[in-house]
């Protein structure tokens, strides 16, 4: 009986998300209007430089500082902080719409929007907020997110970056590995240990500026793929910061790194999302025009089927990206969702980019379609904020707790 | 054309008003012989004969803006099968880029305080509400949408927008009309010259700059010659140009912003506008012709 009410509980919680979901059988107008600006500007103002900014290694700082005039670095930040008071709904379609355009500032503004702004949001006091937020949303600065290690990355637990008290100072000692947008940021979360016999309840998080004494960049990674954002290590040596600088209470990092990293999925789904779009917006335009035998290729059925099944993967992950974004708007439970979403979605990019080159056949393994970019540039969605393997043992876990008897 | 240089002895006279002259300036375009320079400044004031008009001496500081829901530039139009028009239906349509940079100016005027209001107005069906919004969304403060709606729609043409503009042009006392230079679906370029005719007001058409300079308006016109300055009186009508200026995204906050603010809705009849249409032939698309390679002139 017990069960049977836990079930129906579940139930009703996802028939609530679902109730709100299908009502949504068409953005609020506000959201479309958004998603159109965002696909305006994506389209004016960032495919034309895409290309360039992926050979140039480049960071797109005047496209961030664009959007952040527009509001889309501080998405969910109140208009009180200097953000646009939107929620994550608003926040998931304008990251796909620029992502479609450009994966790297895509990642930029997810970092900047999820991973550095929103654990301040969420944990920070009145007077942090703003410190860390106000000036970040604007465009001109931006922030990073420093939790993986060279030791350790889905393991995050084990965080060997440690941190003790000196007087009225935190002392920070260690290596981050693989951080976003390091080489641009002007400030950074990072995890350390503050006391290692808890294990991962231990763990803290902390506000770094960026440059500060203490604090030094590795060499920026040469990556596949979104190479417009800089990925390095952060060294942190005898890096000395005030006691108001930690976020949230002692031993809460953990805590507060699985949430915000929850919320971040979404933004990644919605990344993975819009170069899954870009690849078949370019699959399915070429095979319109390529012909052969006689006729367009879009004729052939083996075309038409694996742009089918490129157009499911997008449109499931996008609903599920949608739902988890309303579930976390409407404060119900989304971790599950979040995990489905961005598992989904990123292998919904790695899929429809591989059949986009296939599509694109000779063409689309040079640099003049656009479709070996976003072949490389998908391929780290299922990598960042959680592998694919992470998010099945995110998904089963909460699967598992709803069967619980 | 009553084109008058300005030379050391004559003296300039200033434009109060717009007679019957003005329309065909607009519609004249010759098409320059190649190698013609068009880098100079032609300073010229135009010779008038002068009409009294009522102006107000205290302005309303308000702004009409016309915007126009158009198919986007961007897409490939198609021509129906029986030739009766073109698929509209389920095709991607947006405001006309020439009445962006029209609500870009106004929105910007208003904010260096040379206006108070700017009020975006639509003529068309349901759907022009959006682009309205897209309006109020760049920073208009309100919208008016004329809802003329299924064949009226179809015929109706720059005459009876001309008609529904000026009469609301004297119903909100606006002291400036600023319109796009001509909507990309028919390029008629027609609008704005009927509306300040049918309203006896000065025009600045083609305008590249915009300055306002107490109850007059400095309008920096680009002609074929090159470009043209010259001075009017408020109230007027502008109509812009591609150089006028850059359109802006609108930001997120305003978006939001926008939903609270008011669109009013009416017919035309409420503004005693007619909108038989004087034309009579039929629409017939046509396919544009095949090219064949070879040298181009």
């Amino acid at each position: 009986m017990a069960a049977l009410i836990k079930a129906r509980k579940a139930l009703g919680l996802c028939l609530r998300g679902c109730r709100s979901l299908s009502q949504l059988a068409e953005l609020p107008e506000t959201h479309q209007m958004l998603r159109q600006t965002c696909r305006d500007y994506a389209d004016r103002e960032l495919i034309p430089i895409a290309a360039k900014l992926d050979k140039e290694h480049s960071y797109p700082a005047q496209q961030i500082q664009e959007l952040g005039a527009m509001g889309v670095m501080a998405m969910e930040v109140p208009e009180e902080l200097g953000g646009a008071g939107m929620d994550y709904l608003a926040y998931s379609l304008a990251m796909e719409e620029i992502s479609r355009g450009c994966a790297s500032t895509g990642v930029v503004v997810s970092v900047n929007n999820s991973l550095y702004i929103g654990p301040i949001l969420k944990f920070g006091t009145e007077e942090q907020k703003k410190q860390w937020i106000t000036p970040f949303t604007t465009g001109e600065k931006v922030g990073c997110f420093a939790l993986s290690e060279p030791g350790n990355g889905s393991d995050a637990g084990a965080a060997s970056t440690m941190a003790h008290q000196e007087g009225d100072e935190w002392v920070l000692n260690g290596t981050k590995a693989w951080i976003t947008n390091s080489w641009d940021a002007s400030a950074t979360v990072v995890f350390a240990t503050t006391d290692k016999k808890l294990k991962h309840k231990g763990i803290s998080a902390f506000l770094i500026p960026m440059p500060h004494p203490g604090l030094s960049l590795g060499k920026k990674e040469d990556k596949l793929g979104i190479k417009a954002s800089s990925t390095a290590n952060i060294i942190l040596e005898d890096c000395r910061i005030p006691l108001g600088n930690m976020l949230g209470p002692r031993g809460a990092g953990f805590k507060i790194a699985m949430q915000t990293l929850d919320s971040g999925r979404i933004g990644i789904a919605a990344q993975a999302l819009g170069i899954a779009q870009a690849s078949l917006d370019c699959a399915a335009d070429y095979a319109q025009k390529r012909t052969a035998f006689g006729a367009p290729i879009s004729k052939l059925q083996s075309i038409q089927f694996k742009l089918a099944d490129m157009a499911v993967a997008i449109e499931s992950s996008r609903l599920l990206t949608w739902k988890a974004a309303l579930l976390r708007d409407s404060k119900k439970p989304f971790t599950k969702e979040a995990a489905m979403a961005k598992l989904s979605a990123s292998e919904a990019a790695t899929m429809c980019s591989h059949q986009a080159i296939q599509v694109l056949g000779g063409m689309g393994y040079v640099e003049d379609m656009p479709a070996e970019r976003h072949y490389r540039d998908a391929r780290i969605t299922e990598i960042y904020e959680g592998t694919s393997e992470i998010q099945r043992l995110v998904i089963a876990s909460q699967l598992l707790k709803e069967y619980e008897s | 054309m009553n084109l008058t240089t300005q030379s050391a002895a004559s003296q300039p006279i200033k434009v109060e008003s717009v007679g019957f002259g003005w329309p065909l300036i607009g519609c004249a375009g010759r098409w320059l012989p190649s190698g013609a320079s068009t880098g100079f400044t032609l300073k010229c004031f135009r010779r008038v004969p002068r009409v009294k008009v009522n102006v107000s001496s205290t302005m309303s500081g308000r702004v009409l803006v016309g915007v126009k829901r158009v198919i986007d530039y961007a897409v490939k139009i198609r021509v129906k099968p029986d030739n009766s028009g073109v698929v509209t239906d389920g095709v991607k349509h947006s405001m006309n880029p020439f009445c962006e940079i029209a609500v870009e100016e106004a929105v910007k005027l208003k904010e260096k305080k040379f206006i108070k209001e700017v009020v975006a107005v639509s003529c068309g069906p349901q759907q022009s509400q959006e682009t309205i919004r897209t309006a109020l969304a760049m920073g208009a403060d309100r919208g008016i949408h004329v809802e003329v709606t299924g064949k009226e729609y179809e015929n109706i043409g720059p005459l009876q927008i001309s008609k529904i503009m000026a009469a609301l042009a004297k119903k909100e006392d606006a002291q400036l009309v600023i319109l796009g230079k001509q909507a990309i679906d028919d390029d008629c370029n027609q609008t704005g010259q009927m509306t300040a005719a049918l309203l006896d007001w000065p025009q600045g058409t083609f305008a590249s700059e915009l300055t306002l300079e107490g109850d007059k308006i400095k309008v920096v016109r680009e002609i074929d010659g090159g470009l043209e300055t010259i001075k009017i009186n408020m109230p007027a009508v502008v109509t812009a140009d591609l150089r006028l200026n850059t359109p802006r995204y609108a930001t997120l906050p305003n978006i939001m912003k926008a939903k609270k603010k008011k669109i009013a809705n009416m017919k035309p009849a409420d503004l005693g506008v007619d909108l038989t249409s004087r034309r009579r032939g039929r629409y017939r698309g046509r396919r544009s012709a095949r090219r064949e390679e070879g040298t181009v002139y």
